[in-house]
């Protein structure tokens, strides 16, 4: 009896064995397969491969046996940029694939200067200039704020790029263009005589100075200016009905007491009656298409907030409401951006962003910017440009 | 009996226990090693050709000297290069790739090495792996050749 239940125990041991083997055999079988899973699954990085294929495909399209291609300067070419390459860069399930797809190509064509001063051996890059004659074609398709990014953390190069010098800035300035289209706002910036540092479209695209004549006839171009450029978009702030604001020192009336509402057009105003140029000084202004009296899209407050993001990132500006401003707020007579503007979860979603310059977002970015040496038909030279940015997507790493 | 039997057991049982933990100790630090191992990996450029530096070669042997005659013409009857069709090369070649070779590029005809460009030894490289390598018949048996090293990446 007493030998049964010792047998009986031993087996119900070797059982419990049994089955914590099998336990554990699992368990190092799940785990081995998910370590080849960890190694053999990681994602490739095609993005450079990407972009070199999307420039070679460029640069095939524009030149043939050493010639720019004829059609390249026809405005038939320019607006079917991609289609007459055979580019297609809506293969992302983005509806809004102008703002959201990986990809952005810029072609700027220049004069080739040959008579330029000769150059020692080992000069390079930074006497590309001299070579470089005026700007005779620009063709650009894909994701601007890709290029916008890119831009922002490329320091000039006085070939393509743009002037960073910084100002002194500690204000955002966020107005709306109480219109319906950027080209709109853009033309009523220009004719009136001021400036703008952004505009941002509904759909999320950022329009700066230099994106500008994709958007509007270019005479009106100079309705966007450089952040490095004091723009004339803030106005005046009329200190006898509202309480002073901080960084505007003097008084803001003219000498018969009224609101100086163009003071900044001025050449020699009066001492002591215009106050507010400070705004302008101090701040970066950024406009939103709106009427002024509608909901804004998500995706235009989305792409606001990583573009104050980022100039507060590089200016060192608070994320408070004394520093991003409405225009409402530096001109007495102004009411925009509106009060639809969603100013509490804007605040709340920035400030829990943070500083973050784009550059840290998209520092994934894949650049290649290449040249080439090309002729046309009479034997004029040319330089042809090829920028290509490639994204960081799910799809391509 | 009874004292020596438990003993065992929980001897036994503290085996198994230990054992148990250095499998999974072991599994963790294997599966952290592969997961490091694992990361995003990059494709390969191909190497030995710049379709730019192609193309730009042949404008540049297509353009014509103030005499109207193309400089791939002038090197066939010249058999180098010379001050205007040598200085344009570096304006060309110099300028526009020296940020992918730096000084590992050479222009020239195929096996010279000339004044314009600091050939070294790359004027001889032909068809070596990892080099870019253009070269065009422009007559009378000579070849004008492009040849540069890329930066390796």
């Amino acid at each position: 009896m007493v030998r049964t239940n010792l047998l009986s125990k031993k087996k119900g041991a070797d059982q419990i064995l049994t089955v914590y083997w099998f336990v554990i055999i699992f368990i190092v079988a799940g785990a081995v397969v998910y370590m080849a899973y960890l190694f053999y699954g990681s994602p490739f990085d095609a993005r450079n491969i990407e972009g070199s294929l999307l420039g070679n495909q460029i640069a095939n399209c524009l030149t043939n046996k050493g010639y720019i291609i004829d059609q390249a300067f026809l405005p038939d070419f320019q607006n079917n940029f991609l289609q007459d390459c055979h580019l297609n860069f809506s293969t992302e399930d983005f509806s809004d694939w102008k703002t959201n797809t990986q990809y952005y190509a810029q072609v700027v064509v220049y004069k080739f200067n040959s008579n330029a001063q000769q150059q020692s051996y080992g000069e390079s890059d930074s006497s590309i200039s001299s070579n470089i004659g005026n700007q005779v074609l620009t063709v650009s398709a894909g994701n601007i704020n890709l290029k916008t990014a890119w831009e922002l953390i490329t320091p000039s190069t006085g070939f393509l790029g743009l002037n960073l010098n910084k100002r002194n800035v500690n204000t955002i300035v966020i107005h709306d263009t109480e219109g319906p289209t950027a080209l709109g706002a853009i033309q009523a910036i220009s004719t009136a005589d001021l400036s703008i540092h952004y505009i941002i479209d509904r759909d999320g695209t950022i329009i700066s100075p230099d994106n500008v004549n994709q958007f509007a006839p270019a005479q009106y171009a100079n309705a966007l200016v450089p952040e490095s450029t004091i723009a004339q978009d803030a106005g005046c702030y009329d200190t006898r009905s509202k309480t002073q604001w901080p960084i505007c020192s003097a008084t803001c009336t003219d000498s018969n007491g009224l609101i100086a509402t163009s003071c900044q057009k001025l050449s020699n105003p009066p001492p002591n009656e215009f106050c507010c140029l400070e705004f302008n000084v101090k701040s970066i202004g950024i406009e939103l298409v709106n009427l002024g009296n509608e909901p804004y899209p998500d995706t235009q407050i989305k792409s606001l907030i990583n573009l104050v993001s980022d100039i507060s990132s590089r200016y060192n500006i608070p994320l408070d409401r004394a520093h991003i401003v409405g225009h409402y707020q530096t001109s007495s007579y102004k009411v925009d951006p509106g009060t639809q503007f969603p100013w509490d979860t804007f605040i709340q979603e920035l400030t829990s962003r943070g500083a973050v310059a784009i550059a840290s977002s998209t520092a994934n970015t894949e650049q290649q910017q290449r040249n080439i040496y090309a002729l046309d038909k009479s034997g004029n030279q040319y330089v042809i440009q090829i920028l290509t940015l490639v994204g960081k997507t799910e799809k391509n790493v | 009996m009874f004292n020596q039997n438990k003993r065992a057991q929980i001897a036994e049982t503290t085996t198994w226990i230990v054992a148990t933990l250095i499998i999974f100790v072991i599994l963790i630090v294997t599966l952290f090693i592969a997961s490091l191992m694992g990361h995003t990996k990059n494709l390969p450029q191909p190497l030995g050709a710049d379709i730019f530096a192609d193309k730009s070669l042949t404008a540049y042997l297509l353009t014509k000297g103030t005499n109207g005659i193309p400089i791939y013409t002038t090197i066939s009857a010249e058999g180098q290069l010379n001050s205007f069709n040598g200085n344009l090369a570096k304006q060309i070649f110099l300028n526009f790739y020296s940020g992918f070779y730096h000084d590992r590029l050479y222009l020239g005809v195929l096996g010279q090495d000339n004044d314009y460009f600091n050939s070294g030894a790359i004027s001889h490289k032909v068809f070596e792996p990892g080099f870019v390598f253009y070269s065009i018949n422009v007559g009378n048996n000579k070849f004008v050749q492009f040849t540069a090293l890329p930066w390796p990446q």
